[in-house]
């Protein structure tokens, strides 16, 4: 699922768009050869929505995992997070809405503005072990609610009714969004995504 | 005596009254429903409130940045030790995201792209203005409305490219969201404020 370029590797941009394009479903002769092969089975909804969770917070725990301890507190500007924090507000908020939607009291409350503080996770290893956890959970109740759990409904921002399916894929775009920060930190510390050197290999 | 009954009388008929009206009050309360909820939206819909809010938080980025800082890259600032070498520019980043909001939104609606809205992902290389960058922009999630609203629960598990339909559509958004990840860097090593942040700091 890695059609859609991250633009800092912009410098391997040619062949990646071509892979790009390939995977989209461009009438390009690689898909033309694959056409008398029989097609992989259908995957369920819920299968396809554990896949993009999965992938976003795999993606997190790595860049968790791959960082340096010793730069875990840098942040480009003053006025945000640092890294360590990024990771720490994306886990929450997953355990925020995991809790919601399983309605369980999985995962540690931070209270308002889901930003649990430096002092509770101490080390790189408390930190991603928290990352891995809000993945692995929400992965759990993705399974464990199948199909049918996705067309259930609870209250979300406010009044309104929304479907799970709704607050997983909120909880994956707000994981994305912190992704692509945390790209910009990497380039500030002259290290290159834990995603961009795996595509450029 | 007589206005000393008269007094407690009334007094008793004053409680009394102020009682009743509290009892009213609440059982009207209890019984009638809370306001209630709003309906969850259909597939559709739910696609269209995603597509809407991370179109919100691009475009309102992209008005944000200065035209004379369009063409700003990291790398301009020579953070001691990084190395922005060639990453995209601001500009960049805001057609990049207008290219594949095109790219995907075809490919859910099973149409042929244009190639120039492309162009491997870089956007058509003729628009340089900030003006005709953000229309390009918005154009592109005009694209994702339409094709949202397309989607079906019959429909969206069908195949499109390597995935299917409702994939396709979520992994759009949320690789549009990564962008603006970026985008909120760049605009504040420029010393801007992210919209989105000042509304919530307002």
């Amino acid at each position: 699922m890695n059609w859609f370029l991250p633009s800092l590797m912009w410098r391997a941009l040619a062949p990646v768009a071509m892979t790009l394009l390939v995977s989209v479903g461009a009438n390009l002769p690689s898909q033309a050869q694959t056409q008398n092969q029989p097609p992989s089975p259908a995957r369920s909804r819920s299968e396809e929505m554990l896949d993009r969770w999965n992938d976003i917070g795999n993606k997190l725990i790595v860049m968790a995992q791959d960082f340096p301890e010793d730069k875990y507190d840098f942040k480009v500007q003053k006025d945000e997070r640092t890294f360590a924090l990024n990771l720490l507000h994306a886990a929450a908020l997953d355990f925020v809405l995991i809790r919601r939607i399983s309605g369980s009291n999985l995962g540690p409350d931070f209270g308002e503005g889901d930003n649990p503080s430096r002092d509770l996770f101490k080390t790189k290893a408390d930190v991603v072990k928290f990352v891995q956890e809000a993945v692995a959970n929400g992965a759990k109740v993705i399974q464990e609610q199948g199909d049918a759990g996705l067309d259930n409904t609870t209250k979300f921002f406010g009044n309104r009714l929304a479907h799970y399916s709704n607050i997983w894929a909120f909880a994956i775009e707000h994981s994305g969004e912190h992704y692509g920060q945390l790209v910009v930190y990497y380039r500030a510390n002259n290290l290159v995504p834990p995603d961009t050197r795996r595509k450029n290999q | 005596m007589k206005r000393t009954q008269i007094f407690m009388l009334s007094a008793v008929l004053m409680v009394c009254a102020l009682a009743s009206w509290r009892l009213s009050k609440s059982v009207a309360a209890a019984s009638s429903p809370q306001q209630p909820s709003q309906p969850a939206p259909a597939l559709a819909a739910n696609i269209d409130r995603q597509v809407s809010r991370v179109e919100k938080l691009i475009v309102d980025v992209a008005e944000a940045m200065p035209e004379d800082k369009f063409n700003f890259t990291p790398e301009s600032l020579k953070i001691p030790g990084s190395d922005y070498t060639g990453v995209l520019t601001f500009a960049g980043q805001v057609k990049h995201v207008a290219a594949g909001n095109y790219l995907i939104w075809s490919t859910v609606m099973g149409d042929k792209l244009a190639e120039e809205l492309f162009n491997d992902g870089r956007g058509p290389d003729n628009l340089k203005r900030k003006a005709e960058i953000v229309q390009f922009l918005k154009d592109s999630f005009a694209l994702g409305h339409k094709a949202a609203a397309t989607l079906t629960p019959e429909n969206m598990l069908q195949s499109a490219g390597r995935s299917t339909r409702i994939s396709m559509a979520t992994f759009c958004v949320e690789e549009a969201y990564n962008h603006y990840g970026q985008m909120v860097e760049y605009l504040r090593m420029n010393g801007i404020v992210p919209p989105a942040s000042r509304e919530k700091s307002n």
